[in-house]
């Protein structure tokens, strides 16, 4: 009798965990999964959202009594609001996503200031201004089937987010009257971030995000697109922000990398941006005979210098090598040069030929070093030859004076005999 | 004056040279009488002797190129590739004596499995030479030893990776395998442990041992003398070692030294890629040419013979051959008695075959 009292205890406690550690019961499934294909879509997309998968229900966003089980559930007096407007969506999701106390129970890692930021960028000011054609949190997370960031079919996992953001911005029609191009995501496509980041799948590029921001989303004013790109281009940034076109951009109003490099179809650079020869992007602003027109002449010609000499570095080097001789210390410096050429790439945007030149003599200097060590080699090479040339003459010289030794010796001792 | 004509008056004490001082306090003219009699068959397989004394010479390149090594040579996982390349870039005439050391190496096992086969053949090993043969054998399976534990000294990839596969085949030794296999790498792989165990081998132990052992092979050739082939019957006369014998060799050996001079200038010893632990295993391993017969065996071996593991049965069967081949004096009795038996040069020849077809094979095959 002890005993199946004992069981019996024990059963009642593990039946009670059972039940507190499953999902609650979500009497309002019961009914709208058999309302209409719609409402059955929304209730089994539910079934796959986070929310749902930590233990939230229906009424945790659309409020109701889930004691009851009929129409008294949505009774808007006991705290149903049903669908929420498109105004009210953001402080709807705010309402747990900026608490930081309800946060703590569920994802204590994750930001509370998404509504904050939310208002703060164009969208949400626009929202606020009564345009219910903006993007708010379900237009970009999704609804009744949210995923989590990292879930790769999220729409704002990385890779997904350019064309979460073009759903609405290629959308010509949709955009009509923001007086915004709708060809931003075609020229992202198309540059070297968005080759990146949606070809090769390189999650360090950078999405729409990375320069826009994504809650606070906006366009970057045209004097903090630097500071947007420096914070991956740090030096190329540095740089620019002590050179003289560092005030002169500002006063043309001219939007400082872009004004270069493009915006969205930020193309992979080439050698030929530099300069004023053709694709050279000096002769956008500067005419011949001005001083930056021969600053830039004189910057590409030293860029040109470094390239054409890590060629003749190479080529000298392959000779050497064609003839079986160890240029390993020679290939060290042509790698040097070839670090050095990155390096100049970068010094460019201090836009003062001098210091392109300071930069730049680390690889000249490697050049005169390979170059050198090449000669050597083939020098050496020619030696060894000769060398050895002298030497077998000398050894076979000796080995005939050492037959003629041996023949004379035996022609005594056959004498002698 | 009367002072000059005293001391002319004086008989001058005999002149006597630096041989004759050297006979009083040692007894020199005993080697010299030796030597002045010491004389070689000649017969028309005579130029095979010449092998024994090429091999000497050749161990006598790699001892004095070794020692110039060492002078460079620092032995380390992150030091023994960076200090050859030293030695092959900087030091003066350092790829001269690197090259002539590896070249030298190949040409040494060369001419000392010509001298075995030439001894095999003349039957050289029948009695009363039967320790001579045993202590060749034992030179060559030392100089087989040295090329294997020098292989690795570079600390190149294709040496690593071969040393890999060379002492993996101790490791299938029932019992005690992986503790030979241990105690030849200094740890489960091929380490940093490995290279200093093969550098204390091959620059310290293996010279020792290998000067000793040749030392004795020496004494028993002097004491011996030449070998003469079974039933010769010309009656040339034979050939004195002094100066005759031994000035052919020094030709000989200057001619040697003009091939290693041709072969380190025209075809230097490759370097190669640092070894990389981490790295795959780059394509055609394969050992010094003087294992790929033995390698290519094993290689055709399938990995079950009748539940047997192969290459077990491999190294077992090619075990018992060597210790067959090393103890040959001792199962042709008829060669002692002066009988010369054909079966033996049928064997010898269908090894000669053998070894050079294998070896082809592994050439080609890696």
């Amino acid at each position: 009798m002890k005993h199946y009292l004992s069981f019996s205890l024990i059963l009642l406690l593990w039946l009670c965990v059972a039940v507190s550690a499953a999902p609650k019961k979500d009497v309002c499934a019961a009914c709208h999964i058999g309302v209409d294909a719609k409402q059955k879509a929304i209730v089994e997309g539910y079934q796959t959202d986070i929310h749902y998968l930590k233990g939230l229900t229906c009424a945790a966003c659309h409020g109701g009594d889930l004691s009851k089980t009929d129409e008294e559930a949505m009774d808007p007096e006991k705290g149903f609001t049903g669908a929420p407007t498109h105004q009210e969506i953001p402080h709807m999701c705010g309402k747990c996503h900026s608490d930081a106390n309800f946060m703590r129970h569920y994802n204590p890692a994750l930001n509370i200031d998404q509504e904050e930021k939310y208002y703060t960028s164009v969208h949400g000011q626009r929202l606020k201004q009564g345009d219910n054609k903006v993007a708010t949190c379900i237009s970009c997370h999704g609804v009744h089937g949210i995923l989590p960031v990292d879930n790769t079919n999220s729409p704002v996992y990385k890779l997904n987010i350019p064309k979460t953001c073009a759903r609405c911005h290629s959308d010509a029609k949709y955009m009509a009257g923001y007086g915004i191009p709708t060809n931003q995501f075609e020229e992202y496509s198309q540059s070297v971030h968005g080759v990146a980041l949606l070809e090769k799948q390189a999650k360090g590029a950078p999405a729409c995000n990375d320069c826009h921001g994504n809650h606070g989303a906006a366009p970057p004013g045209v004097n903090d697109v630097a500071a947007v790109c420096i914070t991956c281009h740090a030096f190329n940034g540095e740089l620019f922000s002590q050179s003289p076109h560092k005030e002169a951009f500002q006063a043309k109003g001219l939007s400082q990398c872009a004004a270069c490099h493009d915006h969205h179809k930020v193309m992979h650079p080439t050698d030929a941006f530099l300069g004023v020869n053709e694709g050279g992007v000096c002769v956008k602003c500067h005419a011949p005979g001005d001083a930056g027109y021969v600053a830039g002449a004189r910057m590409k010609m030293i860029l040109d210098s470094l390239l054409s000499g890590q060629t003749r570095a190479k080529t000298a080097l392959g000779k050497a090598e064609a003839l079986n001789m160890d240029v390993s210390e020679g290939e060290s410096a042509v790698e040097e040069i070839r670090e050095n050429s990155i390096e100049a790439r970068t010094a460019i945007h201090a836009f003062t030929p001098e210091h392109l030149n300071e930069v730049a003599l680390k690889g000249f200097t490697a050049e005169a070093k390979a170059e050198s060590l090449a000669a050597a080699a083939v020098f050496e090479y020619k030696f060894r030859r000769t060398g050895f040339g002298v030497a077998s003459l000398v050894i076979t010289g000796l080995a005939f004076l050492l037959w003629r030794k041996i023949k004379a010796i035996e022609r005594k001792q056959r004498g002698a005999s | 004056m009367a002072m000059t004509d005293k001391r002319s008056m004086i008989p001058d004490p005999p002149r006597r040279g630096f041989l004759e001082w050297l006979d009083d306090r040692y007894g020199v003219s005993k080697v010299r009488e030796f030597m002045r009699h010491k004389s070689v068959p000649t017969h028309r397989g005579s130029v095979w002797y010449y092998f024994g004394g090429l091999s000497l010479f050749l161990f006598i390149v790699q001892i004095l190129s070794g020692i110039l090594l060492l002078l460079y040579y620092r032995v380390g996982a992150e030091s023994s590739y960076e200090s050859v390349r030293f030695i092959t870039t900087k030091v003066p005439f350092g790829w001269l004596i690197r090259s002539i050391h590896s070249w030298g190496a190949n040409l040494m096992v060369l001419a000392a499995i010509i001298h075995m086969f030439s001894v095999y053949f003349e039957r050289a090993y029948r009695k009363p030479r039967e320790l001579t043969w045993l202590t060749g054998m034992a030179l060559l399976g030392l100089a087989m030893f040295f090329g294997f534990s020098g292989y690795l000294l570079p600390w190149n990839k294709l040496a690593f990776f071969a040393t890999k596969v060379g002492t993996e085949i101790v490791g299938v030794i029932p019992g005690a395998g992986h503790f030979m296999l241990r105690l030849l790498r200094g740890s489960d792989d091929v380490t940093g442990a490995t290279l200093s165990r093969f550098f204390g081998l091959h620059a310290a132990i293996l010279p020792a041992v290998f000067t000793l052992i040749l030392m004795i092979h020496l004494m028993f050739v002097q004491v011996q003398g030449m070998s003469e082939p079974l039933g010769h019957q010309e009656k040339r006369k034979p050939m004195p070692f002094f100066p005759n014998f031994l000035l052919r060799d020094l030709l000989l050996w200057l001619l040697a030294l003009n091939l290693l001079a041709l072969l380190a200038v025209f075809f230097p010893w490759e370097l190669g890629d640092k070894a990389d632990p981490f790295a795959s295993a780059p394509a055609g391993i394969r050992p010094e040419w003087y294992f790929l017969a033995m390698f290519q065996m094993l290689k055709f071996i399938p990995a079950k013979v009748l539940a047997i593991d192969g290459e077990l049965l491999g190294v077992a069967g090619i075990g018992l051959g060597l210790a067959f081949w090393a103890l040959f004096p001792f199962w042709d009795r008829a060669a002692s008695r002066g009988e010369r038996r054909s079966w033996v040069t049928l064997l010898g020849i269908i090894i000669v075959i053998g070894f050079l077809v294998f070896t082809i094979l592994g050439w080609v095959l890696a």
